[in-house]
């Protein structure tokens, strides 16, 4: 997990702007030889032919990000956040802009519930400056100590932002032969609505669908109960979004005959447009394994080992033994 | 051929919890065989069924209906075997205290909804509103057991079976929509012995109480040139201004709306006159809350109509519809058909 | 004995309309004990004859009546308004199934839809006067033909279902399952002559028993009523009163009366020395027919044995049936027993 959670690292991909890292693991795939592209959106579809059912195994490929709208006449620049859940997790975080521009965050405190708005000490005397620095648009993404190994829990940023992409990635990496077409896609814009997810499904067609993803753990002592750190999470639904529950069933008796920890995750929460994969086309049967990640979208998250090579076992099971008419 | 209030009654027994409809879907299918030339379920469980085949240079007309039901979820099993809930779909919740209700488990449980009684309530608490979290539900099991049968994600409904009420009123819990779902296969009844210049599909969608967007995929896939989308819509009583409503038996309620297909909303509204069925136009804006929304949008766009039957306690335990304006809007879209 | 609470609990009999439960327990009655009549508050009494002369009067009392609605106007449209006899809660009513007038005519109570709400009402439980029931009937004339009026009583249309292990479900098992297990005692070869009232309109104030206990003049009431148990895990345990599947609740203490502290120690050391499981009451909430019993003209010496009921008005009474067999134990057993008790 390690490895790819670093690879996938090395290269930014704020919302909207995914490119580099979307080349990186597209020249990854050619070096397995396996064919890839890039959609109109950015998304990175890769194909491993087998013949017979079609199955999308989707992960987001972007990560959260904050976008320069204006600045104010001290230089501070007005950010628009995205995927940002819990502004409050941001304050005082690094943010790094492309040319090697740096800032700091804070927030304007909100009145009665409505979201905060972020702005950035870039170290510009005024306006001018701050916005040739940092023109409108501008994407920055947030700055976070690295991934680190400590006795089988992977402590550091970006885990919720990656953990999805880098399970497949890991997938990728050891593939071997198995039934049926398989598009093996990380999507861009997640963190707008799933907007690449939806042009993604629509070209693969598949039957059936395994989303890759992160979850906020529920067991810390401030969690009121869900998923532990060492489990895999099966997601039943997220507010109005319900994954098939078949799959889900699936997944969860597999996981108790392996022996491997696996536990139903249900959120009042629907992440917007988390149902595109369903929705696109003629539809397709959606279901979505994630890791449960602490400290979710703070600078320092931790996620376990354990789950992340659980997670990738019952991925592999379902490749063979998917129940039938999927 | 089952008669109307067999149709209803029938289609109303069946529990079609939202977001958990396949199992009943497929059931369904079956059912449907004999009224259709092809019935198939789609990838999210929707209901694709093929009535009258096209010639060439016909168009292709779509009659939808969305046969799932609010439900709760269960959110889990508490440690002294009372099941906790959360409510994503739209059930009322002032409808819920006392009532008996079903837990789709592994089989189907019966509990009763928690209720708090008058002496252990304060005055103050009557213009508190009702939170999920204060209820519970009872199912009668310690935790141990009640576990082996229920699972956090499973559905809950409300139980029980319709009854008739006195001049063809008919009350249950999911008239919202088996009500529409009873129109639609109506109407392919009525068709059956009439000679129309159209392919008809009928689509059974899942998911309308989730975000009306589960017609989206069967629509995709039937594309059709005309769809005539059936719901259910607020029936008139005392408290509910007289614009904002329609009266029971005073017939099915053609939609007009910016988003539906002007000239069908007129030519829904001729059909009724030539059938001698009064009507009662119900205008609305933005997404009108139905299927008609996802129908609308398929593929490059779908002109779409929408009818409405007038229903009394929409998303409780006793809703309440009136059996001619079921029948009277078969009749209408059956005259709609034949005039295309 | 569940078989006999069903046929008692689906008989209509709201407060003030007891004529259908009054027949049928006027007919049982009849058949069991020595002597049994009606009254002019509409109570069924009854006298059976024990083996041995009792040296104080003792009475054992249960209400039939059940907490329903009465139609108080009929309006244009055909929806009638309804007032509610005995406290229920306007929570439990939209979308509640009701029976309306002697005919029975089934009817749904009707709240305006959620949807049209505004949305700071969404979740606020109705006003009484924003709730009508609806027979299918779209006019007054209608109504009128169909032989419903204003005054007519409805009743919660429910079933009785069994659910879980030993639980059970249905309306007006409060107290229609005392009146069961008054029935049953009339069965048995008492010890002690017993007299047996089965009240009306203790959900309108407690009127039949003011009437029964000044007629037939008791030493000791004990009444057999269904009370208020909490036990559900949203409760905090201190406020839950009573528990389903402890045994009988005896009570100290409620919302009117202290009860016989004396009679109540006696009651515990029988059901301890037959090892019959009992719990007190621990929440001071309520009242019954002993308010009454207590106070009407010499008075009596009260003791409440009762029957933990979940949901309490309710369409959906819950209780369990090893509560109801253990309260009939210890009522069967008071009965031998208070009987005996030397008038001071």
């Amino acid at each position: 997990m390690l490895e790819e959670l670093l690879f996938l690292s090395e290269a930014p991909a704020p919302s909207g702007m995914e490119g580099a890292r979307a080349r990186k693991i597209l020249e990854f795939a050619a070096s397995l030889g396996m064919e890839g592209r890039a959609d109109k959106l950015g998304s990175v579809i890769i194909r491993k032919n087998g013949g017979g059912r079609r199955m999308l195994l989707a992960a987001p490929l972007d990560e959260p990000c904050a976008v320069c709208c204006t600045a104010d006449d001290k230089g501070f620049l007005r950010l628009k956040a995205i995927g940002v859940s819990k502004p409050e997790l941001y304050n005082g975080r690094q943010v790094t802009f492309a040319g090697g521009v740096t800032g700091v965050i804070g927030l304007t405190q909100a009145k009665d519930g409505t979201p905060a708005d972020l702005w950035c000490d870039i170290g510009a005397p005024d306006k001018e400056k701050a916005l040739a620095l940092c023109p409108p648009g501008a994407a920055g993404t947030f700055v976070h100590p690295a991934p680190k190994l400590r006795g089988g829990r992977i402590e550091g940023g970006g885990l919720s932002a990656l953990a999805g992409a880098a399970l497949l990635l890991r997938l990728i990496k050891t593939i071997e032969n198995q039934p049926g077409d398989l598009f093996l896609v990380f999507h861009a814009q997640k963190h707008m609505g799933h907007r690449g997810l939806q042009t993604a499904a629509f070209c693969c067609e598949a039957d059936t669908a395994v989303l890759l993803d992160a979850v906020p753990a529920g067991d810390t002592p401030d969690a009121k109960g869900g998923v532990a750190v060492d489990s895999v999470a099966v997601k039943l639904s997220e507010g109005v979004v319900s994954y098939d529950g078949e799959l889900s069933a699936h997944f969860l008796e597999r996981a108790g005959i392996a022996g491997v920890k696996a536990s139903p995750y249900l959120s009042p929460d629907a992440p917007a447009g988390a149902d595109a994969a369903q929705l696109a086309g003629r539809g397709c049967r959606v279901c979505s394994l994630a890791l449960p990640v602490r400290f979710f979208g703070a600078a320092c998250e931790v996620a376990c080992l354990s789950a992340f090579e659980s997670a990738l076992a019952l991925l592999r099971d379902f490749l063979h033994s998917a129940p039938a008419g999927t | 051929m089952d008669n109307l209030v067999d149709i209803v009654q029938n289609l109303s027994k069946i529990y079609i919890p939202c977001g958990a409809e396949r199992g009943s879907c497929d059931a369904l299918c079956k059912r449907l065989q004999p009224l259709f030339e092809k019935v198939e379920t789609d990838a999210l469980g929707n209901i694709l069924c093929l009535a009258r085949k096209g010639k060439a240079g016909e168009k292709r007309l779509m009659l939808e209906a969305h046969i799932d039901e609010v439900a709760l979820v269960v959110s889990e099993v508490d440690d002294e075997g009372f099941v906790r809930v959360t409510s994503p779909y739209g059930m009322d919740i002032r409808s819920v205290a006392s009532k008996v209700m079903t837990v789709h488990g592994r089989r189907p449980v019966l509990g009763v909804m928690s209720s708090v009684p008058p002496h252990l309530k304060s005055a103050a608490k009557d213009s508190e509103p009702l939170e999920w979290d204060g209820f519970v539900l009872d199912v009668g099991l310690d935790a141990q057991k009640a576990r082996t049968l229920i699972c956090p994600g499973d559905r809950v409904t409300f139980s029980g079976e319709p009854a008739l009420l006195m001049d063809g009123r008919i009350t249950g819990r999911a008239l919202d929509n088996r009500a529409g779902a009873a129109v639609v296969l109506r109407a392919v009844q009525l068709l059956k012995r009439r000679p129309i210049a159209c392919e008809l599909w009928a689509l059974l969608s899942v998911q309308e109480e989730a975000s009306t967007k589960g017609a989206l995929t069967g629509a995709y896939a039937i594309n059709p040139d005309i769809a005539v989308v059936v719901d259910v819509s607020f029936g008139r009583m005392p408290g509910v201004e007289t614009h904002e409503a329609a009266a029971l038996s005073g017939g099915p309620m053609p939609g007009m709306a910016p988003i539906l297909d002007r000239e069908l909303s007129k030519r829904l509204c001729r059909a009724a006159e030539e059938c001698g069925v009064s009507f009662q136009p119900e205008v609305m804006t933005g997404s009108t809350g139905t299927n008609a929304a996802a129908v609308q949008r398929a593929r490059s766009g779908v002109r779409t109509a929408l009818l409405s039957v007038p229903l009394l306690n929409m998303h409780t335990s006793g809703e309440v519809a009136a059996l001619s304006d079921i029948e009277d809007a078969a009749r209408v879209i059956a005259r709609f058909a034949e005039t295309l | 004995m569940l078989t006999a609470i069903r046929t008692l609990a689906m008989l209509p009999g709201v407060s003030g309309h007891e004529d259908a439960v009054r027949a049928e327990i006027l007919a049982r009655a009849g058949a069991l004990a020595d002597r049994a009549y009606t009254d002019a508050c509409g109570n069924v009494l009854a006298f059976k004859k024990g083996r041995k002369r009792a040296e104080s009067r003792v009475l054992l009392a249960a209400h039939m009546d059940e907490v329903g609605f009465v139609v108080s106007h009929v309006e244009e449209n055909g929806f009638l308004r309804f007032l509610t006899a005995g406290g229920i809660e306007t929570y439990v009513l939209p979308g509640a199934r009701v029976l309306v007038g002697d005919a029975r005519l089934p009817g749904v109570i009707c709240a305006r839809p959620v949807h049209l709400l505004p949305k700071d009402e969404k979740r606020l439980p109705p006003k009484l006067s924003e709730l009508f029931i609806y027979i299918g009937a779209d006019s007054a004339e209608k109504v009128r033909k169909a032989g419903i009026g204003p005054g007519d009583d409805a009743v919660f249309d429910g079933g009785f279902s069994t659910f879980g292990d030993g639980f059970f479900t249905s309306k007006a098992l409060d107290d229609r399952a005392g009146c069961a297990l008054l029935l049953e005692l009339m069965k048995a070869d008492l010890e002690y002559d017993i007299y047996f009232a089965f009240h009306a309109l203790e959900e309108e104030g407690l009127r039949g028993a003011y009437g029964a206990a000044f007629a037939i003049k008791p030493d000791i009431a004990v009444v057999v009523e269904a009370t208020t148990a909490a036990d559900i895990s949203v409760v905090t345990p201190e406020k839950r009163a009573c528990a389903l599947r402890r045994g009988p609740v005896l009570s100290f203490l409620d919302g009117r009366t202290l009860y016989d502290r004396a009679l109540y120690e006696r009651a515990a050391r029988i059901a301890d020395e037959n090892g019959i499981p009992w719990q007190p009451k621990t929440l001071v909430a309520g009242g019954n027919d002993a308010g009454a019993l207590q106070t009407v003209g010499e008075g009596a010496r009260v003791l409440a044995v009762s029957l933990p009921c979940r949901y309490l008005h309710t369409a959906s009474c819950v209780m369990h049936e090893s509560d109801v067999a253990n309260t009939a134990r210890l009522l069967r057993l008071i009965c031998d027993d208070f009987g005996g008790i030397k008038n001071a």
